[in-house]
């Protein structure tokens, strides 16, 4: 990762897309894939919820459905709580109501540009991250860095393939390994891999 | 206005209005939740009580804002002194034009009709002596749909409907519409119904998506801008998660194929260079309200037959290679399209579409659309669909994707051509009911504080809620013409209800009356406090005091927040991957799992 990309990473906003709440409870809970604009990301367990940077998180009166969930679950469960929210100040877009929300993260982690086709994972360096526009969350996403085909910034979509295992578990699809079957790559240490359409 | 060339006396800020109190107001539905909350939204109504020759009418509770205090001693810049004169109560609104009448229904409707009930108590006003002779403004509505319409007024206004122009004997010309036939000047809209059994509806969705954008290149490449309406698909979706999905199909297997598809099958490239992308927009409650205009802008942005058939793209893309290449200024053509791509004036591929379309869309140039799943009722079917052909001298062509696995959708399906030939008459009837339980649980108190604050001047103010007295002759007045109303509206169980409601809102108010502070409509703190009578909604379960503050709760749009820092970060605990043989057994289930397993086609590859 140059130099530039890496600063660029740290200074993008952080919130990518809404959800209601309803959502989340059902289609879009923890584990589920959320399709943005333009890449799905996928929400964070409950240990990374962050209710701390929350004014005064005021949890559910909803004695009879705690006894439930603590029936179900483990007597551990203490309190139901509403996701991290808090009201928008009007006007001011970029304040703390901004930074408090669902953690989640682009998945599929192994991307593809739209125009050399390079694919690779989010580590590998390749890909960079604009979301500047505090307004417009909905116009954030990855592109190629330095694309050898197309110079201003070509869209990387999710790579099409995950791996999801009959107990319910999601992963990355382990595209390096697989077309090496299984094996090492003979030619190079860390192989650069391009999507090719099969006819 | 008074002097030439002022402009139109027009005031769009709250204050200006209450203050200057306009002959004709404009407004929508939503701004009757003000009523409970403000105690000057009743000047509205004609209840004034004071004339500030600086001002306009004034309010107490909106000196803070108008910064007027009723006696203006000093001369500032040349105006004499004035002080505020009291005036006698203005008449209230005559005449109610509701437009959109087929809106107001559902939950929605619910709500307005118990606001509607308080907007009713503050128009009457008697005419003689006698208590019971009251007069109310006339109402006017317009509305998309007569069925079951006196029922609708019925439970929303409480009044009789007369319906105008009356139905017709002759279908052909209804006053409203009439019936044109279908000729190459008036080529109308044609639905076409596609359901593909076996087929993923994903794969479906792609499969059409491509096939639609490469055959309306082939005409834009044969026929030029008369097949201008064709170029850009508009995909109506009935859930934002099923549109989420189509975007990211639209940006990778849509945007492959349409790249290099259009040989294979004899028609023209949409895409003509390796690296193009499709122009996607998007009409979603995603973008925010602000930018919604400007994407609409943009939807105008026709295609334009120098430029964007497949072959003029190619010869563009090749002659900015040349340029480059030979550091030669490119054809004037290829700065052109430079130029429109610069201002954000390239026209739009694809627009994805939620049910935000159905209303205010006017964009003359649609002419395809393709409806994904069979839309929750047949009016939205209508309105969705009836976005495309605007123009009578364009053509429309719908194209409805059945989802197999519905069997809704099947059903509409198999009864295509029928259904789609009478789909007026399909169109469902309007349903409102303000005066069940549930509802009034949620807008007694909305409506009761509404209708009371306002109903006389010493009420009004944030710190009357103290004096208001809950067993006098004004409360019950005003309580039995409430539930007078609801009798007429939803008969006996209505009254009831409502009779049940208010009895259990004023015990809790009067209660209220009692604390050691002074009790006040919504809550202050400062130098005189006071206690608050209303709640807003939001914290804490939903209770007699609990009064909306719009006709829409909905819910709150929680932030999904990606990591700031480490988004790029390796995931240092993953183990290695392993790739044992399978034994024997695991074998034989994963063969009986391939016949499950999607094919290399539906994968999104030939």
């Amino acid at each position: 990762m140059t130099a530039s990309t890496q600063e660029a990473a740290a200074q993008h906003r952080r919130k990518v897309g809404t959800v209601r709440p309803s959502h989340l409870m059902f289609t879009g809970g923890v584990g589920a894939l959320i399709d943005l604009s333009n890449f799905p990301v996928l929400v964070g367990g409950l240990d990374d919820w962050r209710f701390d940077t929350m004014p005064d998180p005021v949890p559910l009166a909803e004695p009879r459905l705690l006894a439930a969930v603590g029936k179900l679950l483990s007597a551990s469960v203490k309190q139901l709580r509403p996701p991290p929210w808090m009201p928008e100040t009007p006007g001011d877009l970029t304040g703390q109501a901004s930074r408090i929300g669902v953690p989640t993260i682009p998945f599929p982690q192994w991307l593809r540009c739209t125009a050399c086709n390079r694919l690779a994972p989010l580590d590998s360096g390749t890909w960079g991250f604009v979301n500047d526009k505090p307004r417009r969350p909905d116009e954030a996403k990855f592109y190629h860095v330095d694309c050898p085909r197309k110079k201003r910034q070509p869209m990387a979509v999710a790579a099409r393939f995950v791996l999801a295992c009959a107990n319910g578990h999601l992963d990355d699809f382990p595209y390096r390994e697989f077309v090496h079957k299984g094996g090492a790559c003979p030619e190079a240490s860390h192989p650069v891999l391009t999507r090719r359409l099969w006819r | 206005m008074k002097d030439p060339g002022e402009g139109l006396p027009i005031h769009t800020v709250d204050e200006e209005m209450y203050r200057l109190l306009p002959s004709l107001v404009i407004a929508t539905v939503d701004k009757l939740a003000q009523l409970p909350w403000h105690g000057y939204a009743g000047m509205l109504f004609g209840r004034v009580s004071t004339w500030c020759p600086r001002h306009g009418y004034r309010h107490d509770d909106m000196d803070e804002r108008t910064g007027c205090t009723s006696r203006h001693n000093q001369s500032k810049g040349g105006l004499k002194p004035a002080t505020a004169v009291p005036v006698t109560r203005l008449r209230p609104p005559d005449l109610i034009i509701q437009d959109e009448l087929h809106l107001i229904s559902g939950a929605l409707g619910t709500t307005v009709g118990l606001f509607e009930a308080a907007v009713d108590e503050l128009c009457g006003w008697p005419y003689a002596a006698g208590k019971q002779a009251r007069v109310g403004p006339k109402i006017i509505a317009s509305t998309a749909t007569t069925k079951r319409a006196a029922a609708q007024v019925q439970a929303l206004f409480a009044r009789d409907l007369n319906v105008f122009p009356p139905p017709v004997i002759d279908i052909d010309d209804a006053f409203f519409s009439r019936q044109v036939e279908v000729t190459a000047d008036t080529p109308g809209r044609r639905y076409l119904g596609i359901c593909a059994h076996g087929v993923r509806l994903k794969s479906a969705e792609i499969r059409l998506a491509e096939i639609l954008l490469l055959a309306s290149q082939t005409l834009f490449d044969k026929y030029g801008d008369k097949a201008d309406p064709y170029q850009t698909v508009v995909g109506y979706f009935n859930a934002t998660r099923e549109l989420a999905g189509m975007r990211r199909y639209l940006d990778d297997d849509v945007t492959t194929r349409v790249r290099r598809h259009g040989k294979p099958r004899h028609m023209a490239d949409r895409i003509v260079t390796g690296t193009g992308m499709l122009a996607i927009e998007e009409l979603t409650s995603r973008i925010s309200s602000a930018d919604i205009s400007a994407v609409l802008k943009r939807l105008e942005v026709p295609f334009d037959s120098d430029l964007d058939t497949s072959g003029r793209r190619r010869a563009i893309a090749a002659e900015f290679a040349a340029a480059r290449k030979g550091n030669l200024a490119p054809h004037p053509l290829a700065d052109r399209l430079y130029e429109r791509a610069r201002n954000g004036r390239t026209p739009v591929d694809v627009v994805l579409a939620t049910s935000m379309l159905q209303v205010g869309v006017d964009v003359s140039r649609f002419g395809l659309m393709v409806v994904t799943g069979q839309p929750k009722n047949t009016a939205e079917y209508i309105q969705a669909s009836s976005r495309v052909g605007r123009d009578a001298a364009r053509p429309g062509l719908v194209v409805t994707l059945y989802n197999w696995s519905r069997p809704r959708d099947l059903a509409h399906y198999e009864d295509f051509a029928h259904y789609h030939a009478t789909f007026y008459r399909q169109v469902e009837a309007l349903s409102v009911t303000p005066y069940t339980r549930r509802s009034l649980d949620r807008g007694t108190a909305a409506t009761f504080v509404a209708a009371v604050r306002n109903v006389i001047g010493p009420y009004s103010h944030d710190a009357d809620a103290q004096d208001v007295d809950l067993e006098g002759e004004i409360v019950k007045d005003v309580t039995d013409r409430l539930l007078s109303r609801a009798e007429r509206a939803a008969g006996h169980r209505g009254r009831q209800y409502l009779a049940e409601r208010t009895r259990a809102l004023r015990d809790r108010w009067v209660v209220s009356q009692g604390g050691t502070t002074r009790l006040g409509y919504r809550k202050r703190t400062g130098k005189e406090p006071l206690l608050g009578l209303l709640a807003e909604p939001g914290n804490g379960p939903w209770t007699e005091l609990t009064v909306p503050m719009s006709m829409r709760e909905t819910e709150n749009e929680v932030n999904l927040l990606v990591p700031g820092r480490g988004l790029f970060d390796p995931v240092l605990t993953a183990p290695p991957w392993s790739f044992a043989p399978a034994d024997a057994d695991t074998d034989a289930d994963g063969e009986a799992g391939t016949d499950e397993s999607v094919d290399a086609d539906e994968l999104g590859e030939d």
